[in-house]
């Protein structure tokens, strides 16, 4: 009894294991909002940020030291130099590390909004690219057969006689090439498959099915401009926005530096403190302090340096996307006109073997060729466009990629 | 000891005038208001695009200090009265115009303003929400006030 048990659950979990899982385009932004390893992670540092700030505050208020408290007993006058113990919220640097892990955790959230984003993208256009080479699979399953009746008609013709044995071989040679080609492709697609799996956080024993989407017409969509996204792409970038705020809290770094005299803070800045490590700054207002405001002004200028690449970055991007995109408009009757062209060379060439015309069999393997490069041609044309779109959508942040701004994020929570 | 009392008293006359100029922005927006929102040739130029953008940043902003700097929070109240005018409600967008720009703002099904153009209402909201019951009553004598902020279902 015990043995059947335990072979109906082992066979049940098999079962299960194999049942796939339905992913359409859209189930992919959820998971990898919920699940994705990277999310989740950044996620975390995002809430170790916002206790800094909670731990920052709560260092203003005093600390109790055992020792310290013994020496002030021995001596009340050793109270002054136990200042940050007793009462930390004194030194004013305190004030401006706690102004400063505020800030920084603002960036932090724009950080999280970037990579955030970045995932959704990658993992929606990983899933394009799947559903694509599952598309072209069909297609070259297609020719295949194609190629495998042409092979048989070649086959009978050679025994007659008609037909040389090399044209036979060569036919037979490009057959196998074909196998080839579809054992790659399929390799291909179960890796594609494993990876948006891991990139949605999805166990690996998940068998992922992806229904076939409809694909746009692209001969109706409209051009777009660049000057439309461009305010957008930059105003809304949480790349940029980071920036913005390093360098506000970079002020705060450099009144620190004048307030030093009044000591020196030993509370963190938090998670994004690092930024500033390279900025020296002395335990008291000394001659060190130009050269720390000098290093903190150097911060702010590579700061500036860094804000305007990422533009720049974003209005590269954003030309060759609008640029791909018009492109694709402007190009899709040439696409067609090569399709309908194959098909009509295909179906002239079988006809001529159906009313038992002499053809070269090598003209009509080059036919089947064609037809199959240019139907793959038009359906990566359609996944291309797809693809610009969901590129689009991600550098103006609009679709999947809305995330609520992190001041809004703060306001509403608290 | 007289002296560290005439710091105390300078530190706190120094941190109640700093945010005047928060307060003092709000006229500023009225011009924002009349010359783009209101103008019916408007179109969303990088330019228009950025005076919009700085129009709707300024409840984002406000919420902020509020929610996070207490200092901010008492100086609002303490003050609310001497900077409350009727120009305000004049400088705050109707929810008309308000929609009649979300709508300019969608292109090819894209939403191409700024973020804070979308959770203008939320801001909105929020601000209203921190407001004494005495502060909420005198901006509801003014009817025009009253009118437009019931429009965003905020009365």
């Amino acid at each position: 009894m015990k043995i059947l048990t335990l072979f109906c659950l082992v066979f049940s979990g098999f079962v299960f294991a194999q049942e796939p899982t339905v992913i359409t385009l859209s189930d992919v932004a959820n998971h990898v909002k919920k699940q994705n390893y990277e999310v989740l992670q950044n996620a975390q540092r995002v809430y170790q940020a916002r206790e800094t700030i909670n731990f920052s505050r709560r260092s203003l208020m005093p600390r109790l030291n055992l020792w310290s408290i013994a020496t002030v007993v021995i001596d009340w006058r050793s109270a002054i130099g136990l200042v940050d113990e007793i009462a930390p919220f004194l030194v004013p640097n305190n004030w401006l590390r706690v102004k400063q892990s505020e800030i920084l955790y603002l960036a932090k959230k724009e950080q999280y909004r970037a990579l955030w984003a970045n995932e959704i993208m990658n993992a929606k256009i990983l899933y394009l690219n799947t559903l694509r080479d599952i598309d072209f699979l069909e297609t070259y399953k297609e020719q295949y057969n194609d190629l495998k009746d042409l092979v048989a008609i070649v086959q009978a013709r050679q025994i007659s006689g008609e037909v040389p044995a090399q044209v036979l071989n060569f036919l037979k040679i490009r057959e196998l090439q074909f196998s080839e080609d579809l054992r790659v492709l399929s390799n291909l697609v179960f890796e594609e498959k494993k990876a948006l799996a891991y990139i949605m956080g999805l166990p690996q024993e998940t068998s992922l099915e992806l229904p076939p989407m409809q694909l746009p017409s692209i001969e109706e969509l409209n051009p777009i401009e660049y000057d439309t996204f461009i305010f957008r792409a930059i105003s809304s970038s949480p790349e940029v926005k980071q920036y913005k705020y390093i360098q506000s809290a970079l002020k705060y770094l450099k009144k620190e530096v004048w307030f030093s005299f009044l000591g020196a803070s030993s509370i963190a800045r938090g998670i994004n403190g690092g930024v500033f490590d390279n900025i020296p700054l002395q335990d008291g207002l000394g001659f060190g302090a130009g050269p720390s405001i000098r290093i903190a002004r150097s911060e702010s200028h590579i700061l500036t340096i860094k804000e305007n690449a990422t533009k720049e970055v974003i209005k590269k991007n954003l030309y060759t996307l609008v640029n791909k995109y018009n492109s694709f408009i402007v190009n899709i009757d040439n696409q067609n006109e090569r399709l309908n062209l194959a098909v009509k060379n295909y179906d002239l060439l079988q006809t001529q073997i159906l009313i038992g015309q002499n053809v070269d069999p090598l003209e009509i393997l080059e036919s089947i060729t064609n037809l199959l490069n240019v139907k793959l041609a038009l359906l990566n044309y359609k996944y291309d466009a797809v693809a610009s779109t969901e590129r689009l959508t991600r550098i103006i942040l609009n679709g999947d990629y809305v995330k609520v701004d992190p001041i809004l994020d703060e306001v509403l929570n608290d | 000891m007289t002296k560290i009392i005439y710091a105390f008293c300078f530190i706190g006359l120094f941190t109640s005038c700093r945010y005047s100029d928060d307060l003092g922005e709000l006229k500023e927006l009225q011009k924002v208001n009349s010359s783009i929102l209101m103008d019916d040739q408007f179109e969303l130029t990088q330019e228009n695009q950025s005076r919009i953008e700085s129009y709707f940043q300024f409840p984002k902003e406000v919420s902020y200090k509020f929610e996070t700097n207490s200092s901010f929070q008492n100086y609002f109240h303490r003050k609310f009265f001497r900077y409350y005018s009727t120009d305000f409600c004049e400088s705050l967008v109707s929810k008309f115009d308000y929609d009649l720009l979300l709508k300019k703002c969608t292109v090819n099904t894209f939403f191409i303003c700024a973020d804070d153009v979308v959770y203008f209402e939320q801001y909105l909201s929020h601000l209203y929400s921190v407001l004494s019951d005495q502060e909420k009553q005198k901006i509801l004598e003014d009817k025009n006030c009253s009118d437009k902020l019931s429009e965003y279902g905020l009365n």
